[in-house]
């Protein structure tokens, strides 16, 4: 069991969070916020219990928690009027959450796409809610009786709950098909492969070239196929990636694997000298700002940041 | 005076030996059911052995009483806590329910705010239920509570220290 922390180390770790959420923290409090996390192993501990807090906390601000957290901690409200404004909360909630980028789309057959390191939801005519991640292309098609999305580039989360109209959807990749009727899922575009994580509910994949060899995958489940079948299968956490809560999660990840991952989200060239690419990588980070990710990364791993041009970027091992 | 802590541990064996059905009886006065007894009881016990140090004790039972009787207060809060959620849940159109897993940590994360929002003023805990959980910006909450923005941020990183020391599931993440 890690030992407790102390109120001032707690206080600290929060007020760190609070000056890096400014838009323009300057680079010696990042320095200052560095070298106080590797002063006492306290000091990063309670850092990290801080940011694993706020991601609990950007959760709960969602619209399938924040009824639930308003009516609990909220005690002031008499039950009866919480419960007759959880129905206006929850709209508030949910409008509030889904943000700008959001719009209620009619058009039969449309074109959707996001550029590098940004992001956008969008709810389709029958009500699927679909997540673009950064640098993202798809094309939407809905017929009378066919709902079809082809993933063009990138990765989408895909939402389709009790609200839909009953259709199947079908997404077409490179390699193939995906069928789902109700399920929250997850499908990425790689080069000459497809990614598919489901975190609620069923579907079915058939790989082009495999028509009658048709795959089913639960909830928990996440397979890599090409045109010839599946790959790769492997379980994961129920729970939606955290790019779509605008996170980055490593957890003990090779650095080189890292900065691939962080690449897809920022313009330019992205790499480690070879000798560090098996460096190990843990933290949440926010896909907000990756250029202060990068230097984060750098100084809890006592690297150099070698900036070329800005979209020319190397770390290095520290020179003494 | 600081007792070792292994002289606490058998302070409170003993304790446990010569107290225990005592106790888990006058729990049960209290609570009209002894399943949820017998979990306080334990409780109370997990309490003083995690307590800093144990007084010496005149007068064990009363002692006893008094950490039980904050043991049985947390319990109650608990418990309505665990019932608003549940009404706000029935309350919910079905499909935005979150799932099982969600709901499981939401509820343990609720709990331990609770836990470390009661004793907090007024302002602070406004301060914070208004960032965290409405996401109003630092300039709106000063308005608000028409106070200076430092103090908003003082308000948000007090309240929200007091949560990361409470809560050990954090580390689990």
């Amino acid at each position: 069991m890690k030992p407790n922390i102390s109120p001032d180390i707690a206080e600290r770790a929060m007020n760190w969070h609070l000056e890096l959420q400014e838009r323009e923290a300057s680079e010696e409090t990042l320095a200052s916020w560095m070298q106080w996390r590797q002063a006492h192993p306290a000091h990063e501990h309670a850092w990290q219990r801080a940011e694993a807090f706020f991601l609990r906390m950007s959760e709960m601000r969602s619209p399938q928690q924040r009824p639930l957290a308003n009516a609990t901690l909220r005690p002031v409200m008499s039950r009866r009027t919480a419960i007759k404004q959880l129905g206006i909360l929850f709209a508030a909630g949910a409008t509030a959450w889904s943000m700008k980028d959001t719009a209620l789309l009619q058009d039969l057959s449309a074109d959707y796409h996001t550029r590098i390191g940004e992001q956008r939801r969008l709810a389709l005519a029958d009500d699927t809610q679909v997540q673009l991640n950064t640098d993202s292309a798809i094309k939407v098609v809905f017929e009378r009786q066919a709902r079809r999305i082809k993933l063009l580039r990138g990765e989408i989360l895909v939402t389709r709950d009790k609200r839909v109209d009953g259709f199947p959807l079908s997404i077409h990749t490179g390699e193939g098909r995906l069928d789902v009727a109700l399920a929250r899922f997850s499908v990425r575009q790689r080069a000459g492969i497809t990614q598919v994580s489901v975190y609620e509910g069923t579907l079915t994949v058939s790989p082009s070239a495999q028509r009658q060899a048709l795959l089913v995958l639960k909830a928990g489940e996440q397979v890599l196929f090409d045109a010839h079948g599946i790959t790769a299968r492997q379980a994961i956490a129920l729970t939606p990636p955290a790019w779509a809560q605008g996170m980055l999660v490593a957890q003990g990840q090779p650095l080189q694997d890292f900065l691939n991952e962080l690449s897809r989200y920022r313009r330019g060239h992205l790499s480690c000298d070879p000798a560090l690419a098996d460096l190990r990588v843990s933290g949440t980070f926010p896909l907000a700002n990756t250029e202060r990710i990068l230097f984060a990364v750098a100084d809890t791993l006592q690297l150099d940041v070698r900036q070329f041009t800005r979209y020319w970027v190397t770390l290095k091992p520290r020179l003494a | 005076m600081h007792p070792s802590s292994d002289t606490r541990l058998c302070d409170v064996a003993v304790l446990y030996r010569q107290e225990h059905t005592w106790l888990q009886s006058w729990l049960r006065r209290r609570l009209n059911c002894s399943q949820s007894a017998a979990d306080l009881a334990q409780d109370t016990f997990m309490r003083l052995l995690t307590k800093e140090q144990v007084p010496e004790l005149h007068a064990p039972r009363s002692f006893l009483a008094k950490v039980a009787q904050s043991v049985l207060s947390n319990h109650y809060r608990r418990q309505k806590l665990e019932r608003a959620y549940l009404e706000a849940l029935a309350a919910m159109p079905e499909p935005t329910a979150p799932d099982l897993e969600t709901q499981a940590i939401l509820l343990e994360t609720l709990m331990a705010l609770d836990a470390a929002l009661e004793g907090l003023e007024r302002p602070v805990r406004d301060a914070f239920l208004w960032s965290q959980l409405d996401g109003f910006s630092h300039a709106q909450i000063a308005q608000r509570l028409d106070c200076s923005i430092t103090t908003v941020k003082r308000y948000i990183a007090k309240a929200g220290a007091l949560c990361i020391m409470l809560d050990d599931s954090l580390d689990a993440l």
